[in-house]
């Protein structure tokens, strides 16, 4: 049977609590390759490490994870990100599909794309973003430890090469 | 649509056998409780290699169940599609119903066939194992394959559980006296210090050296956001409106 025609906006793009979203629910001692994922979430606080640098927290942030593959075109100024479906993965370039996300997601103090970003691909600012865009250069991963101090909560921690803020 | 055919072909089972249905929902629900545990590992290389060995559907249940280190018992479902097809569901039947309800589903295997003798399977993970995703797994006639996989090779192949197999509830706890057994049996995997809700090691999933893995023995790891796919052939549909 022929897979149903889809669009952008018809993409199972749905919100997901944060660990869920960066596969932080189950005990591992390394990030997992064969994580497929993807979503949005809120999250109160996220760090955004580079690599040799030190983390920078970001505050009440509205976390993309989206994949790209090593396969993807190589872009100056966009990723190809690919998507796996429950009957086929499909692509679509990252500004695309912003432009037909970001206006209906809520508003956050930030926005930061878990996405891999092998080329060093230097994103245009969505149109929509009304506040800080952070993306990465390189190959994401997503972190949890123990948060220093009282808090009962472990620090959610997303490491790239760089950082960048449009 | 495959859960909803699942589901009227499970109730045709129930109304035809009057078995299972027959049972008391008390009597049910004190065969094995769940403790919906979800941070317990699963070993995906292990249930990829199962299904691939595996006998029939029960030897499948009992090797997972084996894999599976958590308290719970995992039921799965087997249904035959056209083609050769077969998808193998795996899921905690939490409330004894016998057919895969909403958030009951852990992981599926898909098996299609690719040509002459050939086909591939991969597996997917849902729930707590949402974001698993393997690649796809080659095999062809000829190979070293349990009955389950081979009998599709067979020249006069006929699908067997066009009426889905799904574990019977009175089999939850064979299986799980099973299991206990096996995990008896292997007391360095199984050791005392093992409880539900906790990691038993396992063997870390990299393929890849990562660009960027911070030192510190405190931090665990989540997913990379990146997927690998060189040498494949066929590129994917890119969407554009």
């Amino acid at each position: 049977m022929a897979p149903l025609p889809l669009t952008i906006a018809e993409l199972p793009f749905f919100e997901r609590p944060i660990r869920e979203l960066l596969h932080l629910e189950v005990d591992r001692d390394r990030p997992s390759h064969d994580f497929a994922g993807f979503g949005w979430a809120r999250a109160d606080a996220v760090w955004l490490e580079p690599a040799g640098g030190a983390a920078r927290r970001i505050d009440d942030a509205l976390v993309i994870g989206l994949h790209t593959a090593d396969d993807a075109e190589a872009l100056a100024d966009d990723l190809e990100l690919e998507l796996e479906l429950p009957d086929r993965p499909v692509t679509v370039l990252a500004s695309a599909f912003l432009d037909r996300w970001l206006p209906g997601l809520p508003q956050r103090s930030a926005i930061v794309l878990a996405i891999c970003n092998p080329h060093r691909a230097r994103l245009h600012r969505p149109a929509a973003a009304t506040v800080p865009v952070h993306h990465p250069v390189g190959d994401v991963a997503s972190w949890r430890e123990p948060a220093p101090g009282a808090s009962p909560h472990d620090r959610i921690i997303l490491t790239a090469e760089d950082w960048w803020t449009l | 649509m495959f859960k909803i055919k699942l589901l009227a072909a499970a109730l045709a089972v129930l109304v035809m056998s009057g078995s299972v249905g027959c049972e008391s929902r008390s009597d049910r629900v004190e065969r094995w409780a769940t403790t919906e545990n979800t941070n317990v590992k699963l070993d995906w290389d292990k249930v990829n290699e199962a299904y691939k060995q595996a006998s029939g559907p029960e030897d499948l249940e009992k090797r997972i169940n084996e894999i599976y280190e958590g308290d719970e018992v995992i039921s799965i479902a087997v249904h035959d599609q056209g083609d050769k097809t077969q998808v193998v569901t795996g899921f905690f039947d939490k409330n004894s119903s016998g057919t895969v309800d909403e958030g009951e589903q852990i992981f599926t295997i898909k098996r299609e066939p690719t040509g002459e003798g050939t086909a591939q399977y991969q597996t997917m993970g849902y729930g707590p194992y949402y974001g698993y995703h393997s690649p796809l797994f080659s095999i062809a006639s000829g190979m070293l394959l349990g009955s389950m996989m081979s009998s599709m090779f067979a020249p006069h192949y006929v699908p067997v559980y066009t009426r889905p197999y799904i574990t019977p509830s009175m089999r939850m706890s064979t299986l799980h006296s099973e299991r206990s057994s096996y995990r008896a049996a292997n007391p360095a995997r199984f050791g005392p210090q093992s409880q539900s809700g906790r990691s038993y090691g396992g063997r870390p999933s990299i393929s890849r050296p990562p660009a960027h893995i911070p030192s510190g023995g405190v931090r665990r790891g989540g997913g990379f956001f990146g997927l690998s796919r060189a040498g494949r052939v066929v590129r994917p549909e890119r969407l554009s409106a």
